[in-house]
């Protein structure tokens, strides 16, 4: 997977370079609470709420940001339904994995 | 516990004593082995009936090795009045060359035991007639390469009689297969796997071996990608599946499982920020529809795992990132480019294909159809029935078509007052002495009765095209008989008062010996009556009721001759350059998900991706045979007395017994082999010709009589063969459009 995080923020603006930067600095401490019971779906659900309870505080852009995208993400783990040629439906359940 | 009933062997072919009584019956019959053998024990009688045992004998003692005892009973007289004769001989596995394993009953070199009741000859003398008279019966033909190590060509055959001890008592007669690449199985682990007539067992070891080469071909895999434990065939590396998505296979697995196949695939791709792997399982089982095995799936809910860093989460809630469909679109990939279609394709071509080959070389084998093997006096024809696996066990019916020369059959209608003479399919006034049968009788008293000197006996069975000829020399006939209509069925009422009924017709099946000495069966079909309404002209009133009668009458006594076989292609093909493959489309679906088929109205209100369908037909390559036609011919004589001698004709030239050469018929060459009531022709297999083959036979006394053929051939031997396309081609079919598949797709392939 290995995705850098200079790839994540190339051509991005000065404030988004700054939250995600700041993000980095605290990957241990991000990778630790999400081995504890309840934090890895509050990170899913409210990544916002996540970060304030391990105090790292994002600009008011992205909470704004984050606040209005997170329900496109929540869908993404939904089930996905697909339908077959004789007309039966295959539930393709989705795990989302947070690394 | 899957995957043991065929003792390790690769293909177990099982029936049942009926089965071997059928065969050695119609060989008995058909070469009047018993009429001779009671007049060298100069008993004087003709009815006799044989019954076939596989069931060790304990009472006897066996002369010899004693092994794979077939113990055969003769009863002579009504049930048995007058004496028995009973002869144990033994199966043996004959192998001729190295290129065929015949198994055969052979009473020359394994007559265990042989004596009769009645007589007083002994066992000895008893022994040499025997020998003397029967000629050993090859019963299966398997065609081998000893250097095999093709899993598509046997190498060996063995057999093993099973008495089966238990409650059931299903003795069977086991042949046993080994193909290229594999190794005997443990033969004293094998037990009888048949419920009724016969069964076919597949070990999946070899199933495995067979799809493995199949799939690493299709898939662009390296050989030897895939283990093969004996009942998972499984790949666990990593290969492009897909090149337009970038995704991989990580896993491909068939288990075999109680009940059914369970099919494991895993597929993967990666990218910015993401990596999906999708997992899909489904239950793989077979069904016969219409005497052909099809595979179908049962596919069970994928599940798609998305592995995603935490910062870029973060970072798509925050820009909208992964959204905006990228990953809907991923997992649309995963599962409906991938994960479904490889089941199909899987499903569908690879597994039902080898089926298709499976079942294509047991019917080439067992219903004897080979045109390089002698063929014998009767045909098999396999019917699959049934399937199910612990190994795969395709349940099988054999039908067993004697060769015995039919003389008249029919279905016709007998008026009140009307008889049929049997012996000449004749219907006329019961003022016919040469009638057989009569319907005569008035009102609620009709009956059929035999006419002068014919005698009738109950079967007491209702098949008639189940019952052999053989199986007529066994029955009490009796003559001057009268059998009421109420023994052939019952009256239907809707009310006790009414006169109007439907006659509910039993079907059960006489048997009649004919005044011309012939055996003939007969079956009240329908019955039809006036119902009791009075009618002034008494024709009308007859003209009601009739009966619909079926018979078949078989020569007799009175000889005669018929030649049996055709021209048919053999089995080499050309090793062509180009292949012109065509795919004929069809609707069949072979996938479902039957888990979610009752909530198939609880998911409707689901927005769902409608998957593009799989085109689903039958891929056909047509080649062309490069080899020889060939007519294994056979004269079938009855009625002919001591050691007849057999007179060929072909075109003008007389062959001289136990020649071969060459004769031109038409400016064709055709190469003939004769060997006493056998004769082999072969022509170029683009030759057309027509040949008027005549056979004379001349028995002890002088007597002769004779039959003419015309047998032709028609210059073709194109032969379709299922092609199994690969994963690239399966995909491109795909990808036409369903009018340049509804109205031809064809795929031209160079052989590497």
């Amino acid at each position: 997977m290995g995705t850098p995080l200079s790839k994540l923020v190339e051509n991005k603006p000065l404030w988004f370079k700054t939250d995600i930067e700041k993000l980095a600095k605290n990957d241990a401490k991000v990778k630790e609470a999400l081995k504890k019971d309840g934090m890895r779906e509050l990170f899913l659900n409210d990544p916002s709420k996540f970060l304030k309870e391990l105090n790292i505080p994002l600009s008011v852009k992205s909470k704004s940001l984050m606040r209005k995208n997170i329900r496109a993400l929540q869908e993404l783990q939904k089930a996905h339904y697909f339908e077959l040629e004789d007309g039966q439906i295959v539930k393709a359940n989705i795990r989302v994995n947070i690394k | 516990m899957a995957g043991t009933q065929t003792a390790g062997y690769d293909m177990v072919i099982q029936f049942s004593e009926d089965f071997y009584e059928n065969i050695i019956g119609s060989n008995f019959d058909i070469n009047n082995i018993v009429p001779q053998i009671l007049e060298r024990l100069h008993l004087d009688e003709s009815l006799f009936s044989i019954t076939v045992s596989l069931d060790r004998p304990t009472d006897i003692s066996l002369e010899g090795s004693g092994e794979n005892p077939i113990d055969i009973s003769v009863d002579i007289g009504n049930n048995g009045s007058i004496g028995n004769l009973r002869i144990v001989v033994g199966a043996v596995m004959i192998r001729l060359d190295s290129e065929k394993d015949v198994l055969t009953i052979d009473f020359e070199n394994s007559l265990y035991y042989a004596k009769a009741t009645a007589v007083l000859i002994g066992e000895q003398d008893i022994k040499s007639i025997v020998k003397s008279l029967i000629n050993p019966i090859p019963v299966m033909p398997i065609p081998v390469d000893r250097d095999s190590v093709d899993p598509k060509v046997a190498n060996r055959a063995d057999f093993k009689i099973i008495d089966d001890t238990s409650i059931e008592n299903k003795n069977v007669l086991s042949t046993m297969l080994t193909f290229g690449g594999g190794s005997q199985g443990n033969h004293t682990q094998l037990d009888s796997f048949v419920d009724d007539s016969g069964a076919i067992g597949l070990f999946f070891g070899w199933l495995c071996r067979l799809i493995i080469p199949k799939l690493e071909e299709s898939l662009d895999m390296p050989s030897n990608s895939f283990t093969n434990t004996g009942t998972e065939c499984k790949f666990s590396g990593s290969i492009v599946i897909d090149d337009d998505e970038d995704i991989y296979l990580k896993k491909l697995s068939l288990k075999l499982v109680d009940g059914y196949i369970q099919f494991d695939a895993r597929v993967s791709t990666d990218g910015f920020c993401y990596e999906a792997t999708g997992d899909v399982r489904a239950k793989i089982k077979f069904v016969i529809e219409d005497g052909r095995l099809k595979v179908i799936a049962e596919v069970g809910d994928p599940d798609v795992d998305l592995d995603i860093p935490w910062y870029c989460y973060i970072g798509a809630a925050v820009i909208g990132a992964l959204t905006g469909g990228a990953l809907l679109g991923i997992i649309g990939a995963v599962v409906g480019v991938v994960l479904i279609p490889l089941i199909t394709w899987i499903v569908a071509e690879i597994v039902e294909g080898t089926f298709d080959d499976i079942a294509d070389s047991i019917r080439d084998s067992v219903n004897n159809n080979l045109p390089e093997v002698d063929m014998q006096a009767y045909g098999i024809e396999i019917l699959f029935q049934d399937v199910f696996i612990d190994d795969v066990i395709m349940k099988t019916k054999a039908i067993i078509h004697e060769a015995f020369p039919i003389r008249a059959e029919g279905v016709l209608r007998l008026r009140l007052g009307q008889g049929i003479d049997l012996d000449r399919g004749i219907v006329s006034s019961v003022e016919n002495a040469l009638n057989d049968i009569n319907w005569m009788g008035h009102g609620a008293n009709k009956y059929l009765k035999t006419g002068c000197e014919a005698a009738i006996a109950d079967t007491n069975r209702k098949r008639m095209n189940k019952i052999m000829h053989f199986q007529l020399n066994g029955y009490d006939y009796k003559t001057k008989q009268k059998i009421s209509q109420s023994e052939f069925g019952r009256a239907d009422r809707e009310h006790w008062y009414s006169p109007f009924y439907n006659f509910i017709e039993n079907k059960k099946v006489l048997a009649v010996r004919t005044n011309g000495g012939r055996y003939s069966m007969i079956q009240i079909v329908e019955v039809e009556e006036n119902h009791g309404i009075p009618v002034e002209n008494e024709f009308l009133a007859k003209s009601g009721d009739w009966v619909m009668l079926r018979y078949k009458t078989f020569e007799g006594a009175i000889p005669s001759v018929r030649i049996f076989g055709n021209f048919s292609c053999t089995k080499v093909l050309k090793d062509l350059d180009e292949l012109s493959v065509e795919f004929i489309s069809k609707n069949d679906l072979s996938i479902r998900n039957p888990v979610l088929l009752t909530n198939t109205n609880a998911l409707s209100n689901v927005n769902a991706v409608k998957l593009k369908p799989s085109y689903r037909g039958d891929w056909l390559v047509k080649l062309e045979n490069n080899s020889t036609a060939k007519a294994n011919l056979r004269a079938v004589s009855s009625g002919i007395k001591g050691s007849p001698k057999y007179l060929w004709i072909v075109g003008n030239h007389a062959l001289q017994d136990n020649t071969n050469g060459i004769v031109n018929i038409d400016g064709e060459d055709i190469e003939y082999e004769v060997k006493f009531d056998k004769l082999i022709l072969s022509v170029k297999n683009r030759a057309k010709i027509e040949v008027l083959v005549n056979v004379n036979v001349i028995d002890d006394h002088g007597c002769s009589v004779s039959q003419a053929r015309c047998i032709t051939h028609d210059g073709k031997c194109i032969v379709a063969k299922r092609y199994i396309p690969n994963w690239k081609e399966y995909k491109l079919l795909n990808k036409q459009t369903a009018s340049t598949v509804r109205d031809r797709f064809i795929l031209r392939k160079t052989r590497t």
